[in-house]
């Protein structure tokens, strides 16, 4: 569960969030639409502790404060950047297990073949990800945001570069966390069917 | 598994199976020792380990600048700063892997030195070894702590080295020359550099945890 009130931050005189009210329940897919520069990104990267907000009311992840308990937070949240990063000398893998026991997950290798077999990876795996087409590595990061078992889900573009079967794996896969009580926030140019609300992001606020 | 093991491993991995980082720094090292070599062809007096240090110095910083910008590059140390794992470990994860490799750099710079100026060391080879297996890890710590900061900003190479190396030539590397001097001369002071070294590796281990537990 995600709430958010009068969320502030900027990057030196600009001004790129200007006081954000948002709740996203647990069970509850959110997408955010809005234009190039509308700080979409930027929300994500507060939300997800890689940049820290100038100032806030309140900025809680089921109830931890984004700045006070930012490791804590780190272990809710699954992050699929715009362009998700990789080891391209590491094999598929050996990705998603290097960052399952940086998680601390048990059974780590087995763990990663699974969750790859999910998201239509199996017959890769054992493959550089240096080899990746994007569209395969766009189901890695997929993976990666997913497999330590979340309760929130940030997914900025997750559908760049996929084929159809990708997209419906994919499709599928938020559907099930959905059910399962995963709160998604998905930044995106398009509004999806399974999402229960749209906000629009513009100049810094939701309209 | 402890996250700090798990980064070295991810270290090492990704360093062998693409060699970029200590083949290039093992040539420079070797054009670095050839150029000295040359530049003192007429003095044959020459004693000290001056120019062994110099070369891990500065391709030492090389290597782990090389590191800490391809994982910037990437936005692989995005993904590190996403995981449930507290900013000194990261350090002291991401530092470890650096020094593993410095490690293998300095073993291979050590190597050429002795070939190329024969062995000033004499029986003491074993020590001047364990010296610069201990100097290498200030400059790790240094020159990680320097690297994560300065690799995200343009120019980020050159900034880590100007900040690394006054910091560890009037530290580390003094410490290491006086012990290897000491080793070259039968001089009593090995043991008073060495601790001295010990002493700055600690304060630069315990100070990098800190400013990066100070960061977050």
């Amino acid at each position: 569960m995600i709430n958010l009130n009068a969320l502030f931050k900027s990057f030196g005189s600009k001004k790129v969030l200007r006081g954000i009210n948002l709740e996203v329940e647990s069970g509850e897919i959110v997408t955010l639409v809005g234009n190039n520069g509308s700080g979409k990104t930027t929300l994500l990267r507060t939300l997800t502790t890689l940049d820290s907000p100038d100032k806030y009311n309140i900025a809680d992840i089921d109830g931890f404060d984004v700045r006070d308990d930012s490791e804590e937070i780190r272990s809710r949240i699954g992050y699929l950047p715009h362009n998700p990063p990789f080891y391209p000398e590491l094999t598929g893998v050996e990705n998603l297990r290097l960052w399952l026991e940086l998680n601390s997950i048990n059974n780590a290798e087995e763990e990663a073949r699974n969750i790859l077999a999910q998201v239509g990876l199996i017959s890769f795996c054992d493959e550089l990800a240096g080899n990746y087409s994007r569209g395969m590595i766009q189901r890695l990061g997929f993976s990666m945001a997913i497999s330590h078992s979340p309760t929130t889900l940030f997914l900025d573009e997750p559908f760049t570069g996929l084929d159809s079967d990708g997209i419906k794996i994919i499709e599928d896969l938020l559907i099930k966390y959905k059910e399962d009580g995963c709160s998604i926030v998905i930044v995106s140019h398009d509004k999806h069917s399974y999402s229960d609300r749209t906000l629009k992001l513009e100049r810094g606020e939701i309209v | 598994m402890n996250p700090i093991i798990v980064l070295i491993r991810k270290e090492l991995r990704v360093e062998f199976r693409s060699l970029q980082g200590i083949v290039a720094s093992a040539m420079l090292s070797f054009m670095i020792l050839m150029s000295f070599k040359f530049s003192m062809a007429l003095d044959s007096s020459f004693e000290g380990s001056g120019i062994l240090w110099s070369s891990i110095l500065l391709t030492g910083l090389g290597l782990i600048t090389h590191i800490s910008t391809r994982e910037s590059e990437r936005g692989t140390f995005e993904l590190l700063k996403l995981s449930p794992i507290s900013r000194y470990q990261l350090f002291l994860g991401r530092m470890a892997g650096s020094l593993f490799l410095l490690w293998i750099l300095s073993t291979i710079i050590t190597i050429l030195y002795v070939v190329l100026f024969d062995n000033q060391f004499g029986d003491n080879l074993g020590l001047v070894y364990l010296t610069v297996l201990v100097g290498c890890v200030g400059i790790a710590a240094v020159g990680t702590l320097a690297a994560s900061t300065a690799t995200p900003l343009h120019g980020g190479w050159m900034i880590t080295s100007l900040f690394s190396i006054p910091i560890l030539l009037f530290t580390v590397i003094e410490a290491s020359i006086r012990a290897t001097d000491s080793l070259i001369s039968d001089g009593s002071d090995f043991q008073l550099a060495f601790m001295l070294l010990i002493l700055y590796n600690l304060v630069f281990v315990t100070g990098g945890a800190w400013l990066s537990e100070l960061s977050e």
